[in-house]
This record gives structure tokens, C-alpha cells and sequence, in this order.
């Protein structure tokens, strides 16, 4: 049997979509209650949802075999995994943004950075070569810039709605972000096949969805 | 207020995982030396430097100052210091030499992970043995250590760290590159692989190689798998060896046992040839590991070829549970009569476990025993 943990909230939908139309038995997925696990109707799979992060940990420990999660949750945890398909859908963008005066890669002195995303954020600086101050904030980033708290903000950004309701723009696309497909490295051994099998069957309706 | 507790990464044993441990440590004991392997003990401490040379990973070692003010590090594994042994302490003996251990290495990792900073490691290493020969033995005695799983599912991966090392060789890929691919590689990052390789300025050809090296592992068929996208004589080389390693293996009887991973990527640098893990259902990463390492101990100053495995201990003890069959008895007695009480004990204990108990209530030396 395979266990999936499917991240909660936004990429749920677009995930329980691909299933579907995989034609897997997702039916207690669309119907939830209060059940935790989910059964699959059709195929040897129980799903389960969770929060990204705890995604990732579920996978890393082999208490489940599959997770679906955004690229986002994987590039600030520590890759004890594999990460073996893009699935195209939650596509949003790690940028990077301030007021319009502020544009961090131009300035001279001490530079410091707003983000939930310390990884991600050390990371990016450490390509440009700049010596940056990281600030870890957890909610409304876009705040930080405007009372001062940070020179500029590393953030997720989807529509862009939010920051220029705040006058932010954007100065760089730190990366692109989109779901991704991870598997427990001892499931990868044990349960090849299935695996594969779920992944084609993943490809197959991706490249359905790029048709329509 | 005083905290005591463990520092992160490290924790107590108690009870029944004390005995769990302890069984498994004395399994594998018991099969080393059947195999000839000596028992060889060196300090936990050890100077950064004998781990510098060896390229471990600087952030991943403890280390400390001694008092004076030389760089001091807890030994974050076991094949280090025995090579260290071997190149100094043996280095005019006659080979070949087999040595076994059983004991804590130390690491630093990510906090909060799940991942333990110390762990007990119990291996063997033998000196002095070139592939093949070297290599299908030390595959069989890790295969005979691991068949204490039976009744689990598991599996003996093997692969070679020349398959991917020589193709970069082949290509003249620089350092930095090579990095990266096996960065990729080892983590499965099919996309950032992908997208990678398109901006390689390699062939076609190559660029479907190192595409497809990911996919590259499952049961003995790999081989010939590989056989189609393996594109110069030293990777066919490294296929037919591991062929026929493969086929030795199957007339032994491995071949449910044993799978093949030739992107297999090596944990520790020292590494040079033949490298495999074993994996069990329910545990999430590898419970053994090892591979030939020829050109460490000439880093400790006398060149002798090498392989050897480590076997997960504190994994594997989450996976069986020991029960021991040791009868156990109370004897209980009032304070009076403790002397005659110790004399009883003490003949019992020639075939039973016994535990004292101080009890005035009663008159007369009792013996009860446990459930």
C-alpha cells in the first residue's frame, strides 16, 4: 500500500484535481467530514492531508511514502527526500520587493531583509555576493518595508494584488515556484513500482490539462 | 529555573530499548567474528585534522579546544579512525587485516529534524583486499548481518561512484558543474536536473545520460538498462563488474536481496569504488551503508586498498524488538533476615535473574516470580 500526504489549503483542489482525472477513487477527498484519512476507492493508496511543512517531515520519516507540497515548504527544509516531478499547478514566485526608492541591489552599506523564508533568502544573497541582515517575520511581510523595520522583503508572490496595494514593487524573481511531487528515499527502493506508476499516471494528466 | 535535559540530537536510552540495542549490538558482534573481524577501539576524541584530511564535512564535525588550544573533535564516524589505526599502527603488518566496532559517532545536524547528533554505528572494515574479491565479500557479510531481518522487506542497493564520476571525467565537465549534477542526482531533483543539463553545453546524447541516471536503480535488469545509455568504455567496464558481482551474488542465493542504484552517490568523499545502503520498509533512510575506499589511508601516510560497511544501529533498533527469555524472581524478606535473604539470592543466581526486596510486613524469606 501507498500512503500520500497531500499538502492542505491551496494545492489541495488543483491536486485532487489531477487525481481525478487520473480516474483514481478520490471520492472521500472531495467529501471530507472529519476524517483524517482517506482511503482510495479505486487503487491500494490512502491519503492524507496536512501542512506543508509537516509534509515534508512525514515523508522524510517514511510515514508516508508520496507528499505533494510547494516548492516554497522544500527550499527551507533540509532535502532528506527526493524530489522527483514538478506538477505545474500552485505556479506562484519567491520575489524580491521594497519601496520604489529602495532598491537594495543598488544600495551601499548595511542591508537588511524582511522574509518567513530565511533559507531562500540567505541562499539568494549568497549568489548575488551581498552581506545581507536577515529579519524573520511571520505575518503581513509587506508591512516591514513601510514602517522601516527592513530595507526590503523576500516573499511569495502570486498575483502581486497585495504589494501594490502597498506600494511595494518588485525588484527580482528570487525563483519560480510551483508543486512538487516528493518520496520518502527507502520507498523509493521498496515500492518502485507503484511509485512509477503514480507518477505516470500524474504525467499523463498534466499533459491532458496543458491541452485544454 | 534548571533545565536538564539532553542538548538537541542525543537522547536516553531506557528499559526495553537498552535491550533492544544491546541484542542487536551482540548479533552483529557475533557475525563479525565469525567472519574474523578484531575488535578495535579508538578514542572518541580524535584532532580535527585526522577528519580534515579525510574531507569531512567541516560544518557536520564537534569541535572543541583542548587545553592547548588545539582543534578537538568528537569522531563523526568509525572508518576515519580506523584507517588512521591502520596506516600508523599497522603499517608494516601483513595484509589482509579485518577489523570490527561497534560504537557512538557523532554529527552535527540540523536542529529539530528528527535526526539524531549521535549515533552508534557498528561495522567492519577490511584492509588489504582489492576488488572484486574484496568487494563480494564484504557484500555477502553485510548480506549475512542483514538476514536478521527476514520476515522484513529490505534490500541491498549497489552501485558504483565511478558511473557517475567517470562520465563527468569523459566530458571534461568542470568541478563546479560536477557539484551540481550530483547534487541533483543524489537528491533525486528531477526538474532543477533537468532544466540543468538542457543548459549544459554537452551533446544529446550526454545530456540523456545524466537525465536518466536518476532512473537508473531497481532490480538486477538495471544493468542492461544502463548498457544503452552508457557511452564510453569505463562505464561499460564499470557495468561488467558490477554484472558479475551481481551474478556471484545471485548463485549465492542474494538475488531477492539485492537491487542496483547506479546513481548511487556517496555520502563521504573517501569513497572510489564499489558503494551501497540497504534499506528497510518503515525506516526512512538507509540502515547500512558502505563501500571501497582505496586512497584514504594514504592520507595517513601508507597506501593500502580498502572496503567496509557501518550498520545503523539506533534505526534498526526501532524496527525489532528483542525479547529476552532470562527468568526473573523477587525475593522478598524482612530487614532481620537480610544475610540469609543475600545467601539465597545468591545461589539462584547461577540461573535466574534475582531482585531483592526489603518488606516488613512478613516473617519468612518469599520468592515470587515476575510475570
Amino acid at each position: 500500500m501507498l500512503s500520500v500526504a497531500l499538502t492542505k489549503g491551496r494545492l489541495e483542489k488543483q491536486t485532487v484535481k489531477l487525481l481525478e482525472q487520473s480516474s483514481y477513487g478520490i471520492e472521500a477527498l472531495k467529501d471530507k467530514g472529519r476524517a483524517l484519512v482517506f482511503p482510495d476507492s479505486k487503487k491500494d493508496i490512502s491519503y492524507f492531508l496536512v501542512k506543508a511543512n509537516d509534509c515534508v517531515t512525514y515523508v522524510e520519516h517514511g510515514v508516508a511514502d508520496v507528499g505533494v507540497v510547494g516548492k516554497d515548504t522544500l527550499l527551507e527544509s533540509n532535502d532528506q527526500y527526493y524530489e522527483v516531478m514538478d506538477l505545474g499547478i500552485g505556479k506562484c514566485r519567491f520575489i524580491l520587493a521594497s519601496l520604489p526608492e529602495n532598491n537594495v541591489l543598488k544600495k551601499q552599506g548595511h542591508i537588511k531583509i524582511g522574509t518567513k523564508y530565511p533559507t531562500v533568502t540567505k541562499r539568494y544573497f549568497k549568489q548575488k555576493g551581498l552581506d545581507v541582515e536577515i529579519i524573520k517575520i511571520d505575518g503581513s511581510v509587506e508591512l516591514a518595508p513601510i514602517l522601516g523595520l527592513c530595507d526590503a522583503i523576500v516573499d511569495i508572490m502570486e498575483t502581486g494584488t497585495t504589494l501594490k496595494e502597498n506600494g511595494l514593487v518588485v525588484f527580482d524573481t528570487v525563483c519560480e515556484i510551483s508543486a512538487r511531487v516528493i518520496v520518502n528515499k527507502a520507498s523509493f527502493r521498496l515500492k518502485r513500482n507503484e511509485i512509477q506508476e503514480l507518477l505516470n499516471d500524474l504525467k499523463n494528466a498534466i499533459k491532458e490539462t496543458d491541452y485544454d | 529555573m534548571v533545565e536538564f535535559t539532553t542538548p538537541p540530537g542525543t537522547r536516553d536510552l531506557i528499559r526495553q530499548e537498552c535491550v533492544d540495542k544491546r541484542f542487536l549490538e551482540q548479533h552483529f558482534r557475533n557475525i563479525f567474528t565469525r567472519w574474523g573481524y578484531e575488535e578495535v577501539m579508538t578514542p572518541m576524541l580524535e584532532y580535527y585534522q585526522t577528519f580534515s584530511i579525510a574531507n569531512m564535512k567541516e560544518k557536520e564535525v564537534y569541535k572543541i579546544l583542548d587545553a592547548s588550544n588545539r582543534i578537538v573533535t568528537l569522531r563523526g564516524d568509525m572508518t576515519i579512525p580506523i584507517s588512521r589505526v591502520v596506516a600508523t599502527k599497522f603499517k608494516d603488518s601483513p595484509l589482509p587485516l579485518r577489523f570490527q566496532y561497534c560504537a557512538n559517532v557523532f554529527k552535527v545536524k540540523e536542529r529539530l529534524s528528527g535526526n539524531q547528533n549521535e549515533s552508534t554505528d557498528c561495522g567492519v572494515e577490511l584492509y588489504g583486499v582489492d576488488a572484486p574479491i574484496g568487494d563480494l565479500e564484504i557484500l555477502v557479510c553485510a548480506l549475512d548481518a542483514l538476514s536478521l531481518l527476514e520476515g522484513c522487506q529490505y534490500t541491498l542497493e549497489i552501485g558504483n561512484r565511478n558511473f557517475f564520476h567517470n562520465a563527468c571525467t569523459a566530458l571534461s565537465l568542470e568541478k563546479s558543474a560536477v557539484e551540481k549534477l550530483a547534487d541533483f542526482i543524489n537528491r533525486k531533483s528531477l526538474k532543477e536536473l533537468q532544466d540543468y543539463v538542457d543548459e549544459l553545453a554537452i551533446s544529446e546524447k550526454h545530456k540523456h545520460f545524466f537525465k536518466q541516471l536518476p532512473w537508473l536503480c531497481g532490480d538486477l535488469s538495471t544493468i542492461a538498462e544502463a548498457r544503452s545509455i552508457a557511452f564510453d568504455e569505463s562505464l561499460h567496464a564499470i557495468l561488467d563488474e558490477l554484472e558479475s558481482l551481481c551474478d556471484q551474488l545471485k548463485e549465492l542465493g542474494y538475488e531477492q536481496q539485492i537491487s542496483i542504484d547506479l546513481s548511487k552517490l556517496p555520502r563521504m568523499e573517501y569513497y572510489t569504488g564499489i558503494i551501497f545502503d540497504a534499506y528497510a520498509e518503515g525506516i526512512g533512510d538507509s540502515i547500512l551503508s558502505g563501500g571501497r575506499y582505496d586512497q584514504l589511508t594514504q592520507r595517513f601516510g601508507k597506501n593500502i586498498s580498502a572496503i567496509g560497511f557501518a550498520i545503523r544501529l539506533d534505526a534498526l533498533a526501532t524496527l525489532l524488538h528483542h525479547t529476552p527469555s532470562q527468568k526473573t524472581i523477587t525475593l522478598s524478606y524482612p530487614t532481620s533476615m537480610q544475610s540469609e535473604a543475600l545467601k539465597q539470592a545468591h545461589k539462584l543466581r547461577e540461573t535466574t535473574v534475582v531482585k531483592l526486596l526489603a518488606d516488613d510486613t512478613i516473617k519468612q524469606i518469599q520468592i515470587k516470580e515476575e510475570a
